[in-house]
């Protein structure tokens, strides 16, 4: 062995070392240093704001700074591989939602990503699909939808905020289950189809609830149904809105959104976030944030969060196969 | 409501409140001077700090910010022809040959003058339109746009100095560009070839910093391998006079009107709006004639920094009244608005009218400050102007790649810059005006989604792009210029000596 090799090897033992000696004191005193929030998506939309008040809430409960880090495009696709791609040390975590990931696995011939991938520090926040139309039109009841677009065939639209998507599957599915012929239009974001839904350029629209809730408390709008439990949104008249179930599409469509960790990350370090983060959605400035953006906050323990995956991701196959239009 | 605003200003006079508004007006216009650092990011950067102040003074800083970019973007794009932001890309045309005959206080000081008259008369004419303007944004369907962003495309001749057919050949490739990426409304791949990163498409900024900076650089290089330079030689200082702004009032009048309507439009605002008005005065100008734009006229610096002022009170009253963000600074503030216990919507107004006319009060107020802190910067920033070429390339190089960088924080977007830099200067080289490309890919996704989305609302009928009166109006003004084109075409063609000006590399 020559002199060189020693060197090397002598440095990589080192380094081993004190990798192993950073990894122990990780796990004692996590978290002991900045703590990233990946969002991937670009700033301003709703899982941002989601983003930014909980690094606030996280930064009252860890005593460290939390910093959010936008990496967008690619439907969230990008800021989920850089998660899968970072240091699995607890310092990396990223704020997305259960279809956001399952969707692209589920979808895509070649998957960029396994679940496999990530691990689950738990639920922030659980809202359902929710059927909106304007006030003008008349309807009650998403029932009172379907008779209008039974009397008149082909000419009803339904806006979505894009191909398979959480609100695709459930327009495909109330189309598919009622039968009736009715145009599904996709808006390719929520930001279009919000304002179209505002101004009434569609019949009715399927969009993440608690978006547009101002507009449906203001009356302009109003809600028809929902896709899942909406005990939690902060208005109560829409508390107890029907299921669309109830007009006979047999589905249970929510974002569950929550923190996700890379996979390998030390289970105690994954405790440890996991309870900090049930500890962050219960301050007062994260309650204070959910009761305006308008929907109490979820807790659900990280086993549970990442239960969720591969039901889901037969679930979409599913819907996929049986309901929408390729 | 005048007794509203009156105390939004009252509210906004307080010393606190000023000095946000000044030290995020001045921070505006050096982020925007930075090419590929743009508006929301800098309101980002900022938002934590904002979390913990009161609201109005939070939403000054961000105001601030927000009217300074626009015209700091300028700056840059007339000193190195290298835009800081989207919406001062059209200025670079005219405000870089001017600089470079040693006028840069003439164009820095236009952009200025027109910047601040197009966000005044943008202010006033939002707050006494506020329901029209409203409307503007709301009931602007799908057809509407596609329609105003096809006219912008037929008028691309504006921007192809001597020939057309290189100028459409340029068109054609920033929609090529364009179309790659996940279709909104099919779900389907186009030419992403399996990658992952083409899948949101070749990102914008990327492209700008691209053929602008990069591009820039690259063909400088050969100058400064041949020994170093200064930018020009003689640098006048001398500023131009309110009566030289004044006596063109046509360029900022249409500016400003472009602005604030187009700015009010969710998906087009600045970036859009600057390129459509250009091209109208340019077309329309007696004195100077069409040719002598791109030469480095006043006309061409003015009609575009009113209008990407103007477009700051089109883009603030659709958020403010109705919740629809007309651009991505706003979207970031509504979201801002949520983080302070506010519910962005139709009923703001009516629950929060402090917050309302305090925003107001404060654009107004920016837009002053920021003719103050550029007129007073000007000096400064023409000192980059005297430093050798082979001093400010590693800069410029630096500072387009973070942009790059930044707009996804991923490296993708870098080496598409990198690309993109070395594709514009090939096609500027060979005498393709860059900024057909650069048009084709603002106006390429606008019109291909709304014409989609027309025709999926519509259920395939056509017909939908004359259902209302507005548009047939605009489906006559597209006629109108594609039938004035041909004509100028057919007369360019017959007489070759009166062809446009002589474009520079041929």
């Amino acid at each position: 062995m020559n002199r060189r090799t020693l060197t090397k090897l002598l440095a990589g033992a080192s380094t081993a070392l004190a990798v192993m000696a950073g990894g122990i004191a990780s796990a004692q005193d996590f978290p002991s240093e900045t703590i990233r929030l990946i969002v991937p998506y670009s700033p301003g939309g709703g899982t941002d704001s989601i983003g930014r008040a909980f690094a606030l809430a996280l930064e009252e409960v860890s005593g460290q700074a939390v910093v959010v880090e936008n990496i967008s495009g690619s439907a969230g696709i990008n800021g989920m591989l850089a998660l899968a791609k970072s240091e699995p040390n607890g310092y990396t975590i990223a704020l997305n939602g259960t279809s956001d990931v399952t969707a692209p696995i589920a979808f895509r011939e070649q998957a960029p990503y396994e679940i496999g991938d990530f691990a689950c520090a738990g639920a922030i926040f659980n809202t359902p699909v929710w059927v909106l139309a304007h006030s003008d039109n008349g309807y009650g009841s998403l029932d009172d939808f379907l008779e209008d677009a039974r009397a008149n065939p082909g000419e009803r639209i339904m806006g979505i905020t894009g191909k398979v998507s959480a609100t695709d599957f459930v327009a495909s599915t109330i189309k598919g289950t009622s039968g009736l012929d009715f145009k599904v239009v996709s808006f390719g974001g929520g930001g279009p189809l919000k304002k179209a839904i505002i101004a009434n350029q569609v019949d009715a629209g399927v969009i993440i609830s608690p978006v547009l809730l101002p507009e449906v408390k203001e009356g302009t709008l109003t809600a028809l149904a929902g896709a899942g439990d909406m005990s939690g949104i902060n208005h109560d008249a829409s508390k107890s809105l029907g299921h669309i179930r109830d007009s006979g599409a047999d589905i249970d469509v929510a974002l569950v959104r929550g923190i996700w960790m890379p996979a390998g990350v030390d289970p105690a370090v994954q405790a440890k976030m996991e309870s900090l983060v049930s500890e962050a959605i219960a301050t007062d400035t994260f309650k204070s944030f959910a009761s305006n953006f308008g929907f109490a906050p979820y807790s659900e323990s990280g086993a549970d969060f990442c239960g969720r995956l591969d039901q889901e991701v037969t679930d979409l196959q599913t819907v996929l196969s049986r309901y929408l239009e390729k | 409501m005048l007794e509203g605003l009156a105390s939004g200003f009252i509210e906004m006079g307080s010393f606190t409140n000023l000095l946000l508004i000044f030290l995020g007006t001045a921070l505006g216009v050096l982020v925007g001077a930075l090419p590929g650092l743009s508006s929301p990011m800098a309101i980002i950067v900022l938002l934590p700090i904002t979390f913990t102040m009161e609201t109005l003074p939070a939403f000054a800083l961000m105001v601030g910010i927000y009217v300074g970019t626009k015209l700091g973007g300028s700056f840059s794009a007339i000193l190195l022809r290298t835009p800081g932001t989207p919406a001062s890309a059209c200025t670079a045309l005219d405000g870089y040959p001017m600089a470079m005959r040693g006028e840069a206080g003439l164009a820095l000081g236009y952009a200025t003058m027109s910047s601040t008259v197009g966000g005044v008369l943008g202010w006033v004419g939002a707050v006494m339109a506020i329901p029209v303007i409203a409307g503007i944004a709301l009931y602007s369907a799908p057809p509407d746009i596609a329609l105003i962003g096809i006219a912008g495309l037929v008028m691309v001749a504006a921007f192809a100095r001597g020939s057309i057919i290189k100028g459409l050949s340029g068109v054609l490739i920033g929609l090529m560009i364009s179309s790659v990426g996940l279709d909104g409304q099919d779900a389907v791949m186009r030419y992403t070839f399996g990658l992952t990163d083409f899948e949101s498409g070749i990102p914008f900024a990327a492209i700008l910093v691209g053929v602008f900076g990069f591009a820039v650089v690259f063909a400088d290089i050969e100058m400064t391998v041949k020994g170093s330079e200064l930018l020009t030689k003689d640098v006048n200082l001398k500023v131009p006079h309110v009566f030289d702004l004044l006596k063109r009032w046509r360029a900022w009048s249409t500016g400003t009107l472009y602005g604030l309507v187009i700015g009010a439009i969710p998906g087009v605002g600045a970036d859009g709006s600057t390129w459509l008005s250009y091209a109208t005065v340019k077309n329309r100008s007696k004195s100077p004639p069409p040719e002598a734009f791109g030469t480095g006229v006043p006309e061409g610096i003015i009609t575009p920094e009113s209008s990407n002022n103007a477009t700051t009170g089109g883009a603030l009253i659709p958020m403010l009244t109705l919740g629809i963000p007309g651009d991505g600074s706003t979207a970031i503030m509504l979201g801002a608005m949520v983080m302070h216990g506010l519910t962005p919507g139709v009923g703001l107004m009516r629950d929060d009218p402090d917050i309302v006319f305090g925003l107001l009060a404060a654009l107004l107020i920016a837009t002053i400050f920021m003719f103050f802190i550029a007129m007073g910067a000007i000096r400064g920033f023409i000192f980059v102007l005297q430093r050798e070429r082979s001093v400010l390339f590693p800069f410029i190089l630096v500072f387009a790649s973070v942009g790059a960088f930044a707009s996804s924080n991923t490296l993708f977007p870098v080496y598409v810059a990198i690309a993109m830099g070395v594709v514009g200067f090939l096609l500027e080289r060979r005498g393709f005006p860059v900024v057909t490309i650069v048009l084709g890919a603002i106006l390429g996704p606008i019109i291909e989604y709304n014409v989609r989305l027309g025709l999926a609302l519509s259920g395939g009928e056509w017909s939908t792009f004359v259902g209302t009166w507005p548009r047939v109006a605009l489906v006559a003004l597209v006629a109108l210029l594609l039938f004035g084109e041909v004509k100028n075409a057919i007369r360019a063609g017959r007489n070759p000596s009166k062809l446009a000006t002589p474009s520079t590399s041929e």
